[in-house]
């Protein structure tokens, strides 16, 4: 009797994890590329010294950052995937979507500030509630780059 | 250099596949039922083979639940006299036994001596089994069919045997097994469903064992009785008893599972004939000849000699007896 109850929360666990996981997941897809679309004038790049056009430009430091969490149905997929080992792809979509809302975030914030570009684009990642147990691991992701302010 | 007009549109499906997660999940999941299964019953088919080579401290874990019981019923027997008598003649036989190895290995270090514990059971059946986590039982019933130690002796080294030997784990069922190396490779310590499995399922007594495992106990008992007295001498009393008694209503488990009485008392008398040494036995300890005679007495068959062990011990007992 244990047994089944025990597989029955499993199960439940994962069907919810699953169902809402997924919903969240498409929503927030559709949600980043329609922002992505709009800030797309607002240039996002990697260099590390402003191109001529920006030369007379303000400079100022903005960041975006992004905190996830994994669902149950998720970790039970990489916990499989543990024992055969190969690519968790189950947590690539997840941080694919952290990234490109970190990027978002800071954009937003470039475009408050009446930024046209932001240069010199970093990542930076870390774990927040660790790995304790058998408790969910959320991910931390940031972006941060120099924003360039219109003079 | 220049600035770019805008930012460029990202590709879908290189940094995360847009494959449907729960495919993966049935991959992942249905490999893994497939591997447990065909594990199962590999382990399943081999279980009976494998069973020798469990440790024994994998079957103590199995064991707890008949160790309580046994402890209970120890409770309920107050005769502590004759129990430390049995445990001293036990200890003597098992410190004995040591000096003979099983297989290849030696006895000490297939079941640890300390493990074994030794119960008198108040019951006027005569009977005595090895269980589980080295348990050896005797009944109060069995000591009125033996009339020396060496008879007793006899009775306790074959249960000895049974154990060193491994078979009240080899005879575990297929489940059982198991049930026993789950419970070690997941770790779990809490063994009720195992313990509830063993004593609904009556294994406490009713481990069958099978003609060949008591013939091979016979055989290391033999060796044992020789071994710890130099002689043969009283090996055949419980047999003989039990030959003599045997109407049906006695079958009990020490005689039913053994197929064959009259084989096996063939097998220790070919042995005592064989054996040169002759010495005179040992008599029962005290505090076992009193419950000897009571049992005897009080035994629906009476055994005569037993009854001449003590001669009148039976006041007032002697109406109920089917006197020879």
């Amino acid at each position: 009797m244990d047994v089944i109850i025990q597989l029955g929360v499993f199960l439940l666990l994962l069907a919810l994890g699953y169902f809402f996981g997924r919903r969240a997941e498409q929503k927030h897809y559709r949600s980043i590329r329609e922002r992505e679309d709009r800030l797309r004038s607002l240039v996002v790049i990697s260099e590390r010294f402003p191109p001529p056009e920006l030369l007379r430009h303000g400079t100022q430091l903005v960041s975006g950052n992004v905190v996830v969490s994994v669902d149950y149905f998720k970790t039970v997929v990489a916990a499989l995937r543990n024992l055969v080992g190969g690519n968790i792809s189950s947590y690539e979509s997840l941080l694919d979507r952290a990234r490109r809302e970190a990027v978002l975030r800071m954009q937003e914030e470039a475009e408050s500030l009446g930024a046209d570009a932001v240069i010199n684009i970093k990542f930076e990642t870390s774990r927040v509630s660790g790995n304790a147990g058998q408790a969910l691991g959320s991910v931390e992701v940031l972006a941060y780059g120099t924003a360039m302010i219109r003079p | 250099m220049s600035l770019p007009g805008g930012n460029p549109r990202i590709p879908e499906g290189i940094n995360a596949s847009e494959e449907n997660p729960l495919l993966e999940f049935a991959w992942l999941a249905g490999a893994l039922l497939l591997g447990l299964a065909a594990f199962v019953l590999v382990l399943s088919l081999s279980a009976r083979w494998l069973a020798p080579f469990i440790p024994f401290s994998w079957e103590q874990r199995a064991s707890a639940a008949v160790d309580v019981f046994l402890d209970s019923q120890d409770v309920q027997d107050a005769n502590a006299a004759a129990r430390a008598a049995l445990d001293e003649l036990s200890a003597a036989l098992l410190q004995s036994s040591l000096r003979l190895p099983v297989g290849d290995r030696p006895a000490a270090e297939v079941v640890p001596p300390q493990a074994f514990r030794f119960h008198l059971l108040s019951n006027p059946q005569p009977n005595a089994f090895a269980t589980l986590g080295a348990n050896v039982l005797v009944t109060e019933g069995l000591l009125g069919h033996v009339r020396s130690e060496n008879g007793l002796a006899m009775v306790i080294a074959h249960e000895i045997a049974h154990v060193q030997l491994r078979h009240p784990v080899e005879s575990l069922g297929r489940g059982m097994v198991l049930q026993l190396v789950f419970s070690v490779v997941t770790g779990s310590t809490d063994n009720s469903a195992l313990g509830g499995a063993l004593a609904s399922g009556g294994l406490l007594t009713l481990l069958s064992f099978s003609r060949d495992m008591e013939l091979a106990a016979d055989r290391r008992a033999l060796a044992l009785l020789g071994a710890h007295y130099g002689h043969l001498g009283g090996a055949d009393e419980f047999f003989e008893s039990m030959d003599a008694t045997e109407d049906g209503a006695q079958w009990l488990e020490f005689v039913s599972t053994h197929p064959a009485t009259e084989r096996r008392l063939a097998l220790i008398r070919q042995a005592m004939a064989a054996a040169t040494v002759q010495q005179p036995l040992r008599e029962l300890p005290a505090a076992l000849q009193n419950i000897a005679a009571d049992r005897a007495c009080s035994a629906e068959v009476a055994v005569d000699d037993a009854a001449q062990l003590s001669p009148g011990a039976c006041p007032g007992g002697g109406g109920n007896q089917s006197g020879p």
